[in-house]
């Protein structure tokens, strides 16, 4: 922790290439804060990297752009946006997402306040268990995707055989199952994602100071009652951010659909993410995928600002 | 469901081992595709695919011979993977670091709007990104190099940055840029000498946080890159063929792939909570 430390940072090539000569008095003509000047070069990237492509995707998603025979970008109006009301696959993908979405963030909310509140209570190992399921986090979807795949294989995978042996699944393989294939991209991500739900509520959770817990006893609450009426009130500023957190991921990814079932069988498992991949880039259709990537853009935009009011209720800034 | 003695009409023992017993069964669901992953990595291809799978076998590493000295070896993929993963940390902690400081440090009355806009970047989805991203590359020549996807990364891996590093310079007392002030520094050499050093152990986890991100990326990668520049997720999504797949060799990429993945999140646990939260959760 000495200055000398500083010599070596990467950071040195801000505010100009020689920053021991940077004088306050230099500082003091620019128009705007010190502070803002730190900011700008991020802000600067960020709008690139956001407001950029963001005008190109409304402009795309007015056009038809071709790439065969030639290069041509044709202006259609609002024609992405009709055939869109009438396109049952898109709608179809929006229904997947829906329990997609809810499916996944119901059992692992379920899950992660279960786990949290456990690990909360025991007193030796605790170190040890968020070792171990933390892991999951750390992996590639591509991964994941795989190594669940080759689990439920129906010839030889794991899982399959487990299944087999109380009888389920004998005759039909669970990804060719709509059902099936479903519950288990939402099994899949619940695996690998309950993890963070944990580490987000037991940080609350352990927060809570005990004598709330003891003025709850002398009123006469103990066990489940003193869960609903203490622990979970309190745990709400938590759940939020889980929540926020999970469903913008569930939204934004598809990596490990894209690996295991490839949104089959017969688009059951099109999350709206893959289905804007496939419109925009492996047809190349980027018009339509445009058109369509919006809309999930407004939809996450404003499933966003629902979680982030709760949350900014109270959090947020200083 | 707390640490209250009071009676939860449970008996004592339930009370008591109930958790451990419930914890032990949530680690064996977390730990055994894991496991189960790393024993397939050494089976022979006879015992891979025996049914019922068997846990006793003649381990073999030949797989993970294969994988550097066999037909497509790995080792390009993994290079492009370390370059990438590299290039983004140090860009996005380099911004974020200044950027975060600068947030941490602003006074004005938009502040709240400005953190969320710079945190609501990251939250677009991966495809809405991708597909301007995409002409835009076409026309700027930056398909299929290690640039291109170093700033496609940055994308999601700056916003993040930036609000961790903020969450890690709001912890510095301001008092003590201030007496370093009164002792004749500029605001520049506050930052630098007295507020710099003290969030290492932030920049730290922040960078293993981004090269987590970054070398997990599968889908800017697939659509991004092509065989020079390709990374380790795609080289694992090659193996799935049409005339089948390569399973030994899968698992034995996949180990290769998560292994110093989860080596940092352990590293960098107690940071991990804050930083894939961006800081809202602190432990």
């Amino acid at each position: 922790m000495t200055g000398q430390q500083t010599n070596t940072m990467p950071t040195d090539a801000y505010v100009g290439g020689e920053p021991e000569e940077t004088d306050q008095s230099v500082l003091d003509s620019v128009p705007i804060s010190f502070e803002m000047l730190l900011l700008l070069p991020s802000i600067a990237t960020l709008a690139v990297l956001s407001i950029i492509p963001l005008v190109v995707m409304i402009y795309l998603s007015f056009h038809e752009v071709n790439f065969t025979p030639v290069n041509e970008v044709i202006f259609l109006g609002f024609g992405n946006y009709t055939q869109m009301a009438a396109d049952g696959n898109f709608w179809n993908s929006w229904r997947v997402t829906l329990f997609y979405v809810a499916g996944s963030l119901g059992l692992q909310l379920g899950l992660g306040i279960l786990i949290a509140v456990m690990l909360h209570r025991v007193s030796r190992g605790e170190n040890l268990l968020t070792s171990i399921i933390i892991m999951p986090m750390m992996i590639a979807p591509v991964v994941v995707g795989l190594l669940w795949q080759f689990l439920l294989d129906p010839s030889f995978g794991l899982y399959t055989y487990m299944l087999n042996q109380v009888g389920l699944f004998v005759d039909q393989p669970i990804l060719a199952n709509s059902t099936s294939a479903l519950v288990s991209i939402i099994i899949m991500d619940t695996w690998q994602w309950t993890p963070l739900v944990v580490l987000i509520i037991l940080a609350r959770v352990k927060s809570i100071p005990q004598h709330l817990y003891e003025a709850a006893s002398v009123d006469g609450a103990t066990g489940i009652t003193q869960f609903r009426h203490v622990t979970l009130p309190l745990l709400k500023p938590a759940i939020a951010i889980a929540l926020l957190l999970r469903s913008m991921d569930l939204m934004r990814y598809f990596a490990k659909v894209f690996i295991t079932t490839g949104g089959g069988p017969s688009s059951s498992t099109k999350v709206i993410g893959l289905y804007v991949y496939e419109r925009a880039l492996r047809f190349f259709n980027l018009g339509y995928g445009s058109a369509t990537g919006l809309v999930l853009l407004i939809v996450t935009i404003l499933m966003g600002l629902m979680f982030v009011e709760t949350i900014m209720g109270g959090a947020g800034d200083e | 469901m707390s640490k209250s003695t009071a009676s939860s009409g449970l008996p004592g023992p339930v009370r008591r081992y109930g958790p451990y017993a419930f914890l032990g069964v949530v680690a064996i669901w977390t730990l055994l595709p894991l496991f189960w992953m790393a024993i397939s990595s050494l089976k022979i291809r006879r015992s891979m695919f025996e049914f019922p799978p068997t846990i006793f076998f003649d381990p073999t590493l030949q797989y993970y011979v294969d994988m550097f000295m066999g037909s497509n070896p790995v080792t390009p993929f993994l290079i492009n993977s370390i370059i990438v993963a590299l290039g983004t940390a140090v860009l996005s902690v380099s911004l974020g670091t200044v950027g975060g400081y600068g947030l941490s440090r602003l006074d004005l009355r938009g502040k709240k709007h400005l953190a969320f806009w710079i945190i609501s970047t990251r939250m677009a989805p991966i495809v809405v990104v991708v597909i301007p991203l995409f002409y835009l590359y076409s026309y700027l020549n930056l398909l299929n190099t290690h640039l291109g996807l170093i700033i496609a990364h940055t994308t999601f891996n700056l916003p993040f940055a930036i609000w961790l590093m903020r969450s890690f310079f709001d912890e510095v007392p301001e008092a003590l840029e201030e007496a370093a002030r009164i002792d004749g520094a500029t605001k520049w050499e506050a930052f630098r000498k007295v507020s710099l050093p003290l969030v290492w152990p932030g920049m730290g986890a922040t960078a293993i946080i981004a090269i987590v991100f970054s070398w997990n990326d599968f889908i800017f990668a697939l659509i991004f890159t092509s065989n020079a520049t390709q990374t380790m997720p795609i080289a694992a999504s090659q193996l799935v063929t049409q005339t089948g797949t390569l399973w030994g060799r899968v698992m034995a990429t996949g180990v290769v792939i998560l292994l110093p993945m989860v080596t940092f999140g352990v590293i960098v646990k107690r940071h991990l909570v804050s930083g894939l939260t961006m800081g809202a959760v602190k432990e």
